[in-house]
């Protein structure tokens, strides 16, 4: 992420805008991870 | 006629396989269920006269989450309550009865605990409403409360939830985000709108009470090759004392908005000077709190749940 | 005994928490052996996918078993949530 800051004359506040996007989509990236695992060629399945 | 009933349930007999029907969208495993109906049968209509039904120590599930230590009394007040005409689905034109009700845990990844859910159920020109003065329930530490509302089930529904000094260090723990705390209370109001099977909140804020600490470490802000805006952010975050926090919340289609405007000092940046930090944390709530109830564990209950199709016969109901 | 055919007997099935266990009562040695082998290479693997979507290992172990049980063949054995056993 890209956060913009402006910094102006020192007794003037700093901002700062920030975006924050939280993923829960970690079946979609765990999903992948176990159909390799749990697969006939990982001899673990 | 005057029907008593009494029933316990456990994980073999529930409550949808006593009633041997599964149009019902939740289930109880524990508990018992108890009560009474004074039924007048003249000529084809059937008029309820008298009504109450009571629910002791029931635990359940339902489709996206658990209950637990339910204690619920439903009463009629004895004149009539309504008619049922036969081959109609029961059709009460005056019937209302008080609820009051406790509920010890409601877990749908989330928790609510000590709800109490008091108010009137009433049906009027066949339509069901309930009327509250007040219903409340602590979530994250704090009260969430519904005051003074009239929710007519068969209409948009638009309810203000008040919200009291919540925890934010345990709101931001249930998102288990390596590196990240954040301590404060906070308070505010939430309208939110249901129509036609969707919530949405348009215009709900939250602000702290009395400020709080915001702390993140990334293991990426030691690196070397991020640029200087980046580097500045997070050697804020390694130690943000905000004294104000106002967030602006959102919620539409699935995306938990927070706009939040926070000012602070970190002691150790630009010799403490003070930062207005614009933070925009957007949540995909469905992954949320689907993934939040896989950690607490109750999915698997839901999944049983879903899976015990009750096969029921032809549409007739024994009552032994 | 490898892991397909210790399948195929009905001598190991899956589980709901992504490890694999024994239908029957009284398995032999070697199964055992088989069971505790595979089931500590499967907890490696899975800390290592827990660590990388910094989620806590009970949750990929869930996961895991959801997917195992959904990609058991026909006439496998599985294990539901309240410890029954059934055939696929």
């Amino acid at each position: 992420c890209t956060p913009t800051v402006k910094v102006e004359a020192s007794d003037k506040p700093i901002t700062i805008n920030l975006n924050v996007k939280i993923e829960h989509e970690i079946r979609v990236k765990v999903d992948k991870e176990l159909d390799s695992i749990l697969s006939e060629d990982s001899g673990l399945f | 006629i005057d029907i008593h009933w009494q029933q316990t349930f456990s994980t073999h007999k529930t409550f949808r396989k006593w009633l041997n029907t599964p149009i019902l969208p939740f289930d109880m495993t524990g508990g018992s269920f108890a009560g009474d109906a004074v039924i007048e049968l003249n000529k084809g209509e059937t008029e309820f006269k008298q009504f109450k039904v009571s629910l002791h120590e029931a635990q359940g599930v339902y489709q996206t989450g658990t209950f637990k230590g339910v204690q619920l009394q439903l009463s009629s007040p004895s004149q009539q309550l309504g008619s049922y005409k036969t081959q109609q689905a029961v059709t009460f034109d005056s019937f209302y009865a008080e609820l009051n009700s406790h509920i010890n845990e409601l877990n749908m990844g989330i928790k609510a605990n000590n709800i109490d859910l008091n108010g009137l159920l009433y049906n009027q020109l066949n339509e069901w409403h309930f009327k509250t003065p007040l219903s409340k329930a602590t979530v994250f530490s704090g009260l969430v409360e519904i005051q003074n509302e009239d929710i007519n089930f068969n209409d948009a529904i638009q309810l203000e939830l008040i919200v009291d000094r919540l925890d934010l260090s345990e709101l931001v723990r249930t998102q288990n985000m390596d590196g990240l705390y954040a301590s404060g209370k906070l308070s505010g109001r939430i309208p939110v709108h249901y129509i036609n099977g969707q919530f949405n909140v348009s215009d709900g804020h939250m602000n702290s009470i009395d400020g709080g600490k915001i702390r993140y470490t990334t293991p990426l802000s030691q690196s070397t090759n991020i640029n200087d805006q980046l580097k500045l952010t997070f050697d804020v975050l390694e130690d943000f004392n905000y004294t104000t926090l106002n967030s602006k919340i959102i919620y539409d289609d699935d995306t938990l908005l927070f706009k939040s405007a926070i000012s602070g000092r970190n002691p150790t940046v630009a010799n403490g000077r003070l930062i207005n930090l614009n933070l925009n944390t957007e949540v995909g709530l469905k992954g949320a709190l689907e993934t939040m109830r896989i950690q607490s564990g109750i999915d698997l209950n839901i999944e049983a749940f879903i899976r015990s199709k009750i096969k029921h016969s032809n549409n007739q109901y024994y009552c032994q | 005994i490898d892991l397909h055919s210790a399948k195929d007997q009905g001598l190991v099935g899956e589980t709901p928490n992504g490890y694999l266990a024994s239908p029957v009562s009284a398995p032999s040695a070697d199964i055992k052996a088989l069971i505790s082998d595979i089931n500590a290479k499967r907890k490696q693997k899975y800390a290592q996918v827990a660590a990388k979507v910094a989620k806590p290992l009970s949750v990929v172990e869930q996961l895991a078993g959801k997917k195992a049980i959904e990609k058991t063949s026909k006439g496998h054995f599985i294990q539901f949530p309240d410890g029954q056993w059934v055939k696929k």
